[in-house]
């Protein structure tokens, strides 16, 4: 594609800002970003450290009883991000403790219990009912510290379905060091207070982040799009202001150089290299005019005579019979050769034989209308007049006018029998009625012709015939 | 489903053992021997850097006591278990221990059925109080004691507050 240096420019400018546009963008993107990631983090390490406490005093304790109660249940339901917490810890007498809660579950469970708990719940079971037989016993409390075992039973039975469903959600790795996975759940661990240690996982939802990233990326768009749109149409607008005396030039110049204004070049009292173009261009084409026309006056005229060379006739005579044809005007041509020219040369010199034909050619300058007719030196002593818009009579008048003209100067040609004088015969011929086979050869032809005629009616003689 | 149908049962027969003192209010305390000596701090008492969670914890739970002031706390157990106090167990079916608010009449029990351990808060004629405060709930001494399985070992505790204060 051939592209104009506004389009280029244009382009180039536009890809350039393009792509600076969107790379602050991206710049801004991963300067904000992290921000807003390293902020949530931080948020739901400070929700995760508010549990630590409570957790960590039952690690130590290695006391379950704390989860269930239904104030930490519903403060961990509260907690409307969390997802999922786990504990791994070692109780102040080195026993492992574990417990979980996630949110799809609604409870928290204990995670671990001792290989012969089951065993060691029956046993105390059998333990209570024993003692009921003892008649002294007080039945009260042993039924109360068989309904808190019993409690305890049916929470490990409720806890081992906790522990199986929660094996069949889907959760992912949760390292120590904070990291958002792909479905928008952020995973960390922190250390628990007690002595032995611990640790305790989250995994919340940080989903709303989501939003927040979509908030950021439109933002950043819609503020790439307006810098675009602004830059791009000043980057159009300082490119037009540029270009466009250019263009004026370009266009102004693009003429044939002579038809070029040279007094109305665009740009050319502007105070700038465009400026100082139009200048320069201004001298260059007026020096490239002048030469132009010499160069054409050297192709189209005679030298000795002046008059227009036998070339012009070649190249115009078609285009003049044409115009004459088109305005239905008499097309005339009339053959003009001086009588007996070669002795006056050969008699008189050449020198003289020039100075004669000058004479000539200023005397049919004179006899014809300069405005409307054309005289041609055609060779030698030879010269033809194109006349248009003249009837037949009013060319072979013309043409009696220039024979008489030139009898007229008085230029002495002794050898010139007769008339001892320099003379000129003249064959015209008219087209009246065009024809679109009559040529300019055939025009030539019969005026040729009738110049024959006149030479042999003893010369000095204007011999009309039409066509 | 047996088990289950045995809960159900005793849930419906003892609700109001929920609200009151299991542990019954034991007879000659005066005769019985000093096992230990603490002290619950004041409100305004800035606990060790390093002090253990449970402890922490129960200063938090007890120091409105006495104004805010703290209190002595005194372990008193009966002659016939002290051997079992110092092992923390087994005890034998009845009253194990008592700890006394000195300055505030308040004493905590410790009573023993089939191993398990039952409580009960009273003031020093014997009137159950544990209803007058969340502090003095049998639950919270069950939420306390039995629960912390791993610092207070079948029913009584095997650091005293004291101890921090002595390191």
């Amino acid at each position: 594609m051939n592209m104009g240096l506004k389009h280029k420019l244009i382009l180039t400018f536009l890809t350039v800002q393009i792509v600076l546009t969107t790379c602050a963008g991206y710049y801004q993107y991963k300067q904000q970003w992290p921000l807003l990631e390293s902020q949530s983090v931080e948020n739901h390490k400070n929700i995760a450290r508010q549990l630590n406490n409570i957790i960590s005093l039952s690690i130590e304790g290695n006391n379950y009883a704390n989860i269930y109660l239904p104030t930490f249940v519903d403060r961990l339901k509260s907690m409307s991000s969390l997802i999922y917490l786990e504990v791994n810890g070692v109780s102040e007498r080195s026993n492992k403790y574990q417990f979980a809660y996630h949110k799809a579950l609604g409870e928290t469970w204990r995670n671990y219990y001792p290989a012969n708990y089951s065993a060691s719940l029956d046993e105390r079971i059998e333990k209570l009912s024993t003692a009921l037989l003892n008649k002294n016993i007080d039945t009260v409390k042993v039924n109360f510290l068989l309904h808190r075992i019993e409690e305890e039973k049916l929470k490990y039975t409720q806890n081992l379905k906790q522990k199986k469903a929660l094996s069949q959600l889907n959760l992912p790795f949760i390292k120590n060091t904070p990291a958002i996975q792909k479905n928008w759940m952020l995973t960390f661990s922190i250390p628990s207070t007690n002595n032995k240690g611990g640790n305790i996982n989250f995994i919340f939802d940080v989903s709303p982040l989501k939003q927040l990233q979509d908030t950021l990326l439109r933002s950043l768009l819609l503020e790439s799009f307006f810098t675009l749109s602004i830059t791009s149409l000043l980057i159009i607008l300082a490119i037009q202001w540029f270009i466009h005396p250019i263009e004026q030039l370009t266009k102004h110049l693009s003429h044939d150089i002579q038809a070029i204004d040279i007094d109305n070049i665009p740009a050319i009292t502007t105070n700038n290299e465009i400026g100082d173009l139009a200048r320069k261009f201004k001298v260059l084409v007026s020096n490239t005019s002048q030469h132009i026309r010499f160069i054409e006056e050297l192709s189209t005229l005679d030298t000795l005579t002046n008059l227009l060379n036998r070339r012009h006739f070649d190249k115009i005579a078609n285009d003049l019979l044409l115009r004459a044809k088109q305005h239905d005007l008499v097309f005339s041509l009339l053959f003009i050769d001086i009588d007996n020219f070669k002795k006056y040369n050969d008699n008189y010199g050449h020198n003289e034989g020039d100075v004669a034909l000058q004479k000539v050619a200023a005397t049919l300058l004179n006899t014809v209308n300069k405005d409307d007719d054309y005289c041609f030196r055609f060779g030698g002593e030879e010269f033809l007049v194109v006349l248009i818009n003249k009837t037949h009579e009013q060319a072979c008048k013309v043409a009696k006018s220039i024979c008489t003209s030139i009898e007229d100067e008085n230029i002495e040609h002794l050898f010139n029998q007769t008339h001892n004088k320099l003379t000129v015969s003249i064959g015209a011929c008219s087209i009246i009625e065009h024809n679109d086979n009559v040529k300019i050869k055939d025009i030539l032809k019969n005026a040729d012709n009738a110049l024959y005629k006149a030479k042999g009616s003893g010369k000095n003689k204007v011999c009309c015939t039409v066509i | 489903m047996k088990s289950i149908l045995i809960f159900i049962t005793l849930c419906l027969l003892t609700p109001s053992l929920w609200a009151n003192s299991t542990a019954s209010f034991p007879k000659n305390i005066n005769e019985w021997i000093l096992v230990k000596e603490s002290i619950i701090p004041g409100k305004n008492v800035e606990l060790p850097e390093g002090t253990s969670l449970f402890i922490q914890n129960t200063v938090r739970t007890y120091n409105w006591i006495n104004q805010g002031k703290g209190t002595k706390l005194n372990i008193y157990v009966p002659k016939e278990k002290l051997t079992s106090y110092k092992t923390h167990g087994p005890y034998a079916d009845g009253p194990t221990a008592v700890g006394i608010y000195e300055d505030s009449n308040i004493i905590f029990v410790t009573e023993h059925i089939a191993g398990e351990a039952i409580y009960g808060t009273y003031d020093r004629e014997g009137n159950d109080i544990s209803s007058s405060h969340p502090s003095f709930n049998v639950q919270a001494c069950i939420q306390c004691h039995t629960s912390n399985k791993d610092i207070c070992m079948n029913g009584t505790c095997a650091t005293p507050i004291i101890d921090i204060f002595q390191k």
